[in-house]
């Protein structure tokens, strides 16, 4: 019985997935259209809202009268707005009932509180779950037998003045389907929606791992499975022990209140356990989960561009599973989704949000595009109009036009604008960063752990600085042979860092070794202070104090 | 490294002498495991004669400081030479650890 519901849920969500589907193609055939009258339809809902009668929402008749009417904003433009819904004020932005904030990292102090309102939160069900699951069973066939996944999403969220949650967005999206969670995914309510600090990976795998017919793991990013992967890869022994006497290790950091609860859900399993002993002592050297899963069919995770290290990891451990990208997605909006199994690329969604676009080369210009007017093989930013009361709002990422889909473009993700480095004007993106960093691991054969990039300016002309962590030391006698290769790659990725090294106006740049684990360590100490591991996104830019001083006291000097 | 145990009452002293790297970490933390998963442990560190931590021997010492909160113990490090202190002050561990 327990095995027919979970089937029956996901064959439910899937049909209307299926649904979904169907009219995905009928949208994405007119996308200009559509995406234009749903800008509309949202101007007149909320042309009677305090910004809508700023901004004359009910004289604009066409996309060009918005583009006139309506300036540019950022989150500062509606932090004064938020924090009197926050208070209790309803029709400031949207005449759409606010139920959710999402919580972003802003300032340490005072992050950014997003209102979602409940079409965004339908939109995320929709396509998130029910296109993404339909998509999936469409590629996989009976290879996936629908049962229980691993969710890594956690829910923490803090109550507002008014009422409502805050917290991540993906939290949201769980948190919308609580009732019937042991239906669908292996960890207990007590993991998913923590009151306190713990362990989670510990709780997430023991859970998982009793369950031989585990159907797929869904995480927001690649970085939560790869973590649990890795911890998995170290801490089998004490996990397969507890499963066999069905215990939960003393050792394990669980307050003792949720490990009594955990406890009356498990029972001693020395038959799953010995399986599971013969599987991990044959090593990690050939993939792991189809062997401990044999049903499990697929991963679902943001896993591209900045993240692609840890999905290249997550290879190793799968074998030739496959992975589904999932969606290019923010707390503002969902905006765009992978219509194929394994694509990194993303078609952006006609009905979730308005779109504009300003040439990545005029970032200063005033003047935006609408989607038919964008090119293949550029690069845009965009600026969106969503469905929660966010008007012309800069969300400073940068995508590539890289295809079609019927008529709706194929985007992916390039960088983000405020995580751009620019010592003397030579704008280096992640994507460079990632490229130059990927051939270095190349041309010297060595394996990749994480890296990142920091602009040094305390030296005259400022130079980049590369961190990187490797599995193995690289030799310390060939130090500047690597530097120079890297200078190379980093030229090659950005010519203008090349021409300004040659003409002088930057140092060469630097490469620091960082001792083993100090990524791993980084990860550990922002759980310790409450970030969820499921939300931990990689380091990409040195750009603060604190990471600042971080990484350079780790850097191996020996 | 070398690790010395001293029971001092209901207080284990560990003296450490050497390095805590990659190489000792796993070994520092399989035979501290007797005492920091004991409800209530009360363990100081005696760092007099440790030259160095490692990224790895953090991991470790993060993973005992959450386990005194966890399981209501405390966890001490005493006489930390300066370059250690500078480690600690640098990767924001000063704020998390005891260090007397």
């Amino acid at each position: 019985m327990i095995k027919i519901i979970p089937k029956l849920i996901y064959t439910l969500n899937i049909k209307k997935g299926y649904k979904k589907i169907e009219n995905f193609d009928r949208l994405t055939e007119n996308a200009p259209e559509i995406n234009k009258q749903l800008l509309l339809d949202m101007l007149a809902k909320n042309a009677d809202t305090e910004y809508g009668k700023r901004y004359h929402f009910d004289k604009i008749n066409t996309v060009e009268d918005y583009k006139k009417m309506v300036p540019f904003s950022i989150y500062d433009d509606y932090a004064p707005y938020i924090e009197r819904m926050v208070a209790g004020e309803s029709d400031l932005l949207t005449k759409d009932p606010i139920v959710h904030y999402a919580l972003t990292s802003g300032s340490v102090d005072n992050p950014k509180k997003i209102p979602v309102s409940e079409q965004t939160v339908d939109l995320y069900r929709e396509y998130a779950t029910q296109f993404s699951f339909a998509i999936i069973a469409r590629a996989l066939g009976k290879k996936w037998r629908r049962g229980r996944g691993l969710n890594l999403m956690e829910v923490k969220f803090e109550t507002l003045p008014n009422g409502l949650f805050a917290g991540s967005i993906s939290g949201r999206g769980v948190y919308s389907i609580k009732d019937i969670l042991f239906l669908m995914f292996t960890s207990p309510k007590e993991i998913v929606f923590p009151t306190e600090i713990m362990d989670t990976k510990y709780a997430h795998l023991r859970f998982a791992l009793m369950d031989r017919n585990l159907s797929y793991i869904v995480s927001a990013f690649m970085t939560g499975i790869s973590d649990l992967m890795k911890y998995m890869e170290t801490n089998w022994e004490l996990l397969v022990d507890d499963i066999e006497k069905g215990t939960i290790d003393p050792d394990i950091k669980i307050p003792d209140n949720v490990k009594a609860q955990l406890l009356t859900q498990i029972k001693p399993n020395p038959k799953r356990a010995r399986e599971l002993r013969k599987e991990f002592e044959k090593g990690f050297e050939t993939p792991i989960i189809p062997r401990i899963w044999p049903e499990l069919a697929f991963v679902h995770a943001i896993g591209s561009g900045g993240f692609s290290v840890y999905t290249d990891k997550m290879r190793h451990y799968l074998g030739d599973i496959p992975i589904y990208f999932s969606v290019y997605a923010a707390s503002e909006s969902i905006m765009a989704i992978c219509n194929e199994m394994e694509a990194q690329e993303f078609v952006l969604i006609p009905d979730s949000a308005f779109y504009e676009f300003i040439p990545a080369d005029q970032e200063d210009s005033e003047e935006t595009l609408t989607m038919e007017q964008l090119e293949t093989g550029k690069d845009y930013e965009i600026v969106l109009t969503n469905t929660s009361g966010f008007y012309r709002y800069r969300i400073k990422d940068v995508v590539r036009v890289v295809g079609w889909y019927k008529n709706c473009p194929k985007i992916k993700f390039v960088y983000r604008l405020n995580q751009m480095v620019s010592i003397a004007g030579e704008k280096t993106t992640e994507e460079c960063i990632s490229w130059a960093v990927k051939e270095f691991a190349r041309a010297t054969a060595c394996e990749l752990v994480d890296y990142s990039v920091y602009a040094d300016v305390a030296v005259s002309p400022g130079r980049y600085v590369i961190f990187i962590e490797l599995e193995k030391p690289l030799p310390r006698e060939r130090y500047d042979a690597y530097r120079q290769i890297m200078e190379e790659k980093l030229g090659t990725a950005n010519p203008s860092i090349g021409s300004k090294v040659k003409s002088g106006v930057l140092s060469p740049s630097e490469i620091s070794f960082v001792q083993e684990e100090t990524y791993a360590l980084y990860r550990d100490l922002m759980i310790m202070r409450g970030i969820s591991a499921n939300q931990l996104k990689p380091v990409r830019v040195i750009d603060t104090l604190v990471k600042e001083n971080f990484f350079f006291a780790l850097v191996d000097k020996e | 490294m070398k690790i010395e145990v001293k029971q001092d009452g209901e207080i284990f002293v560990v003296e450490l002498e050497g390095r805590m790297d990659t190489n000792t970490s796993p070994e520092f933390q399989k035979e501290m495991e007797a005492y920091y998963t004991k409800q209530g442990f009360n363990m100081i560190l005696d760092f007099d004669k440790l030259d160095f931590v490692s990224s790895a021997g953090l991991r470790v010492l993060l993973l005992i400081q959450k386990k005194s909160k966890a399981l209501s113990g405390s966890l001490v490090i005493k006489n930390v030479k300066p370059e250690i202190q500078e480690v600690f002050d640098m990767t924001g561990f000063s704020d998390i650890l005891t260090i007397e």
